[in-house]
């Protein structure tokens, strides 16, 4: 059986408050599931279901509470795997005084790929997302959409084997969500993994292979997305939204 | 991660702040500042000295007076000093040698009488711009305008770009320190160099101590940011940082004088002993600014031209006063702030 890509085993997170030690917000309550290789896993929820935390914890930027979290077969707070680990998450913040070629530059050098390597990948990632034109320009200059397909370059800039996307069509027209669909299209052939967070259903339901569906930080469904959409009582097709409505229900 | 990879990001860190600096406008600044300086420099002009002493002879303007004696300050003499300062042609004449050349700043437009040596003209010019301009001025201004690098670097939005890489959090950290003292270090030198060259090419003074400024004024910078880094991991904040670096500047003078004041005292009829230990635990755990300026002071020969300050005379005669463990223990202060800093980042949730 292959090494899940993500794991989650019982996972907690509580942030503590700043004025009322003791006291926090429970983000998330003994969350397990895994996603295996090759697979376009789409993470739904209601708002503040703890989605975002849940990847947070996958890519190392806060720790679990309780439970335990594995990236590629390793503990998450194993560092080396995050070489292998594409990120983009929506509201990307890159510095404004960088260019885009620049940035990339600099987060390829901190995601340990070689130069060689890099030198020719940073103009066709620029090509790719249509922003060759403007690689010399300042961030300052860009407008959301811009930054939010430099920020698709930025995620697949270490051919990652896990793309991690949270709210990825946020502020992209029609022709960059259409990219973004082919980007995930072409990982699923190339067996590579994609985790995907997003309210965008109508888009992403025939991308995806399973779903979790995370409502107050608890795991309330995890399967196949075909099971989900069929109805149980009539055995009819329904859609992902008439499918999450009972689910969501608190 | 083998050592050509991280010397990589490191380098990449570094050019990183390089460029934040351009942006935020505190490069151009510094720059502007140093122009204006060089420009000052190359505008001055020493004419008419003469040397008094040879290059080891220690600098006495008058001579000691023996036990007893009564200084010459009776009215006769202060007017012999009048007619030979008037008549300089008349003291040559008497083998008198006296000093009636002038220094002039802004190519002529400003001029002084030259009542010293050249060097020592020059030496009161390099004091003023390593101690008051770049020391002073230059510190301050690099602290309070990079006070912001950090909280950047951590904000919400920006920092995922850099944390969910295979780097250590404390590599970034270090790394983003190792930039803004590079920056640093940089103006720091091309002040330090550019004035040095100016002065020497006009003037044929070349005063090599005068370089030591560079690693003196670094290494207080290197003291002082380290707290504005700790302030950044743990609130993210840059007014945070910047008043919080100023005012860790402030006490820091204030506890450094305090702790001399109390170490200087004769005897333990002044200080009770408790009193006397917790100055002295405040004098090894706290940055030593007033050491730095002694150690400034020392290196630029600061005494031909001040009054030693009661404070330098109270720390060199109170326990001994050691350069070298003054700089090692506030590099060792700089280095446990880094640590609680990596320390406190490597546990940050983001």
């Amino acid at each position: 059986m292959p090494t899940p890509v993500a794991e989650f085993v019982d996972v907690t997170k509580t942030y503590p408050s700043t004025w009322r030690p003791g006291r926090g917000v429970q983000a998330l309550r003994g969350v397990s599931f895994a996603v295996e290789p090759g697979e376009v896993f789409a993470l739904l929820g209601p708002n503040r279901a703890g989605k975002t935390t849940l990847l947070k914890i996958l890519l190392g930027l806060c720790r679990p509470s309780g439970g335990r979290a594995f990236r590629m077969g390793c503990p998450v707070s194993e560092r080396s795997t995050l070489a292998r680990v594409g990120y983009m998450h929506e509201n990307q913040g890159f510095p404004r005084y960088l260019t885009a070629a620049s940035l990339l530059k600099f987060a390829g050098t901190l995601a340990s790929i070689q130069p060689a390597v890099l030198r020719p990948r940073v103009p066709a990632l620029l090509e790719m997302v249509g922003l060759s034109d403007r690689a010399r320009e300042p961030i300052a200059h860009y407008s959301k959409g811009m930054v939010q397909r430099l920020a698709l370059a930025h995620a697949l800039l270490a051919e990652p084997d896990l793309l991690v996307l949270d709210e990825p069509a946020e502020g992209l027209d029609w022709a960059a969500r259409g990219l973004l669909r082919e980007i995930i299209a072409a990982h699923r052939r190339a067996g590579k993994t994609v985790l995907v967070v997003s309210h965008a259903l109508a888009e992403l339901t025939p991308a995806c292979d399973r779903l979790a569906v995370l409502v107050e930080g608890r795991l309330a469904y995890c399967g196949p997305l075909a099971a989900i959409l069929r109805d149980p009582d009539t055995g009819r097709q329904r859609s992902l939204e008439a499918a999450l409505a009972p689910i969501c229900r608190p | 991660m083998n050592i050509r990879t991280n010397l990589a990001i490191a380098e990449q860190l570094i050019r990183d702040t390089f460029r934040q600096a351009r942006a935020s406008g505190i490069a151009g600044i510094l720059l502007a500042v140093t122009a204006i300086c060089v420009v000052l420099c190359l505008s001055v002009r020493v004419s008419g000295d003469v040397a008094l002493q040879g290059g080891d002879e220690p600098v006495l303007f008058l001579p000691q007076p023996l036990p007893g004696t009564v200084p010459p300050t009776t009215a006769a003499d202060r007017g012999v000093h009048s007619v030979l300062e008037a008549n300089p042609e008349l003291a040559r004449r008497e083998g008198i040698e006296t000093i009636s050349g002038s220094l002039t700043l802004a190519f002529g437009a400003v001029s002084f009488p030259l009542t010293r040596e050249r060097a020592d003209a020059i030496g009161f010019l390099e004091l003023l711009l390593a101690g008051g301009v770049a020391g002073t001025f230059g510190l301050l201004l690099a602290l309070v305008w990079t006070a912001g690098f950090f909280p950047s670097f951590l904000e919400p939005h920006a920092a995922p770009t850099l944390l969910a890489k295979p780097v250590a959090r404390w590599q970034l950290l270090l790394g983003k320190y190792l930039g803004v003292l590079t920056f640093v270090g940089f103006q720091v030198a091309l002040f330090i160099v550019a004035t040095w060259l100016a002065l020497g090419v006009r003037t044929q003074v070349w005063n090599l101590s005068y370089l030591w400024c560079i690693p003196l004024l670094l290494l207080q910078f290197a003291i002082f940011y380290s707290i504005s880094v700790l302030l950044a991991v743990v609130t993210r904040s840059t007014m945070a940082c910047l008043f919080g670096s100023v005012l860790y500047w402030l006490l820091a003078w204030g506890i450094n004088c305090g702790s001399v004041m109390a170490r200087g005292l004769p005897g333990p009829e002044y200080v009770p002993s408790f009193a006397l230990a917790l100055a002295d635990a405040a004098y090894w755990i706290s940055p030593k600014p007033i050491d730095a300026q002694l150690i400034l002071f020392n290196i630029l020969r600061a005494e031909h031209h001040f009054e030693r300050p009661v404070i330098f005379k109270l720390l060199e005669s109170g326990c001994g006063f050691s350069p070298h463990l003054s700089i090692l223990s506030s590099l060792g202060i700089t280095g446990v702030l880094l640590a609680l800093s990596a320390f406190e980042f490597d546990r940050a949730d983001y």
